[in-house]
């Protein structure tokens, strides 16, 4: 079942165009990561899809229906920064909150032990640091026990045990059987938190699917020697090799199936090339990502 | 409405600001009405003039039409309580967390209403006292004659709000929202004179002034002494009229830009 449905959406402001003719669709269920460097159209896909932002052209449906502001009540977001009033302390915040989403006041308390805030509950909000605002954010997310989560960005101003933290909160909701649609830069923790991604590029869509597709199953092999432009000439004719590609120190290639390092280095040396390092590169979303968005 | 009534006192019950602004306007009317009074009876003393309208029935309009000039500081409360929202991105995350926007915009009215209600019933207790400190003899029977400008007196806080409330949906910004809204008058002055003298008595903020009729009205004309304005009756169809525009430009504005 698709949670979520874009059909051709589509944002401009002015000559700049945000985000160009976007389709996807987010499995119910899924923990879906959103990627793409600065200014893809990330954090834009998510405001329309949250209602702020009116779409140029396209259209998008949540749950199946047109969107309504009573389904938002049962999204969870956080989207850039969070917003939130500095005159009044968090649980007053998140009892507007709770106002809006028609929840009741009791879930305040458990969202926010959840996100390591309750100890400052009674603070005012302009006093947090940007890693507390970012944690009332998910808090304010959470709040209502929401069937899908928007997250964007949720990592950013967190320290390294916030970061884990954070990463395990996600797996934690996400394996309760949740949607999560996480945009993110940092890929490492979408690699390890999601399980399908989209990869965004100047607003176009230009990969989509589970994350271990994404990825691809193929061994990259690193090979080091004396004579590159030889090794890479040598590579390029092998059939156990493909996609080579030489630079200043190394060659680099794809390992065809069936084939092991040891078969390649054993073939390089019958050749006559002298090997001076040969190893394995498993693929990883942070190399395709830049591949892709090349 | 009740819940969006809810949801906007929850902003406002810690916000000193706007405590502060109310404060204001519900002690410099009452303050007022009393230096007046005192004022009054010492000069109808040495002067022996007459002083019918700060006695029952008069009174209410009186203390109606003197408080009609503090209708800008409910309008600044307005403003501050509008433009705060975009400034701290607040509206969107109410959006995103399920108001719709037209609901953003009732939120508002419901707020604008309150504090008519309120500006009414701080107006009829000043006038009240008013009248009773003045009146030696007592409450006359026909205490409740004119008692109706307090409709339009309502009315006349509500339009000076929905217009602070269109100023802040479409500018956002506090400080240009309070200067442009307390110039209106002027700007509207400047546009009488650059245009048709009769067009300035159909200005919004004229519209609204002459809701509630002058006060000694039948002396100054007496006298030869006439101020021109559209009756209260017309002023009511156009003030609703304005009313009805400028929550139009509130709803545009929030319907067609991005929060």
């Amino acid at each position: 079942m698709t949670v979520l449905h874009l059909n051709g959406l589509s944002k401009s402001y002015g000559r700049v165009k945000a985000v160009q003719n976007l389709s996807l669709d987010v499995p119910k269920g899924t923990v879906f990561g959103l990627l793409g460097p600065n200014g893809s159209g990330k954090t834009t896909t998510m405001g329309m899809i949250l209602g702020i932002l009116n779409p140029s052209s396209g259209s998008y449906s949540w749950f199946g229906e047109a969107p309504s502001a009573a389904q938002r009540r049962r999204i969870g977001n956080l989207l850039e920064t969070p917003n939130f009033y500095p005159d009044l302390s968090a649980i007053q915040n998140l009892r507007i909150s709770c106002q809006v989403k028609e929840v009741d006041y009791s879930h305040i308390q458990r969202c926010l032990e959840m996100t390591g805030l309750w100890s400052r509950a009674r603070d005012k909000v302009g006093t947090y640091s940007l890693g507390m605002k970012q944690r009332i954010g998910v808090a304010n997310a959470l709040l209502g026990d929401p069937e899908v989560l928007v997250l964007d960005e949720p990592t950013n101003g967190l320290d390294p045990q916030g970061i884990a933290e954070m990463r395990d909160l996600i797996i934690r909701v996400g394996n309760e059987g949740k949607t999560i649609l996480l945009a993110s830069h940092i890929l490492d923790e979408v690699e390890r938190t999601c399980s399908h991604v989209a990869i965004l590029k100047k607003g176009q869509l230009v990969a989509s699917g589970a994350v271990s597709a994404i990825i691809g199953g193929g061994i990259q092999i690193i090979v080091k020697s004396d004579d590159l432009s030889l090794l890479a000439a040598v590579l390029e004719k092998n059939p156990m090799t493909s996609q080579v590609q030489k630079s200043d120190r190394h060659v680099s290639c794809l390992l065809e199936e069936g084939h092991s390092s040891a078969d390649l280095n054993y073939a390089l040396v019958q050749q006559g090339l002298k090997i001076s390092e040969i190893y394995e590169q498993k693929n990883t979303l942070e190399s395709q990502f830049l591949e892709i968005t090349k | 409405m009740l819940k969006l009534l809810k949801i906007e006192w929850l902003k406002i019950i810690p916000n000193r600001t706007i405590w502060l602004f109310l404060g204001i306007y519900l002690i410099t009317l009452p303050g007022i009405m009393t230096y007046m009074v005192r004022f009054a009876k010492r000069a109808s003393e040495i002067s022996r003039t007459d002083l019918s309208y700060l006695s029952f029935p008069e009174v209410w309009t009186t203390v109606a039409y003197l408080a009609s000039y503090f209708h800008f500081l409910l309008g600044l409360i307005v403003i501050y309580l509008i433009t705060r929202e975009f400034q701290h991105k607040t509206l969107r995350q109410q959006v995103m967390d399920g108001l719709s926007r037209f609901q953003l915009l009732l939120a508002k009215v419901s707020i604008m209403l309150a504090l008519s209600c309120l500006a009414v019933v701080g107006v009829i207790a000043t006038a009240f006292v008013t009248g009773f400190m003045y009146s030696e003899q007592g409450i006359p029977s026909n205490v409740y004659q004119n008692f109706s400008v307090f409709g339009n007196f309502g009315l006349q806080a509500l339009c000076n709000m929905s217009l602070a409330a269109a100023l802040a949906f479409l500018i956002r910004k506090t400080g240009l929202c309070f200067i442009l809204f307390l110039f209106f008058p002027l700007f509207e002055k400047l546009a009488g004179w650059a245009t048709a003298d009769q067009l300035s008595l159909y200005t919004p903020k004229a519209v609204f002034g002459a809701l509630i009729p002058l006060p000694l009205q039948e002396i100054a004309a007496n006298i030869g002494w006439e101020i021109a304005r559209i009756s209260p009756s017309t002023a009511v169809a156009l003030s609703v009229s304005y009313l009805l525009v400028f929550l139009g430009i509130c709803w545009f504005s929030l319907e067609k830009s991005n929060l």
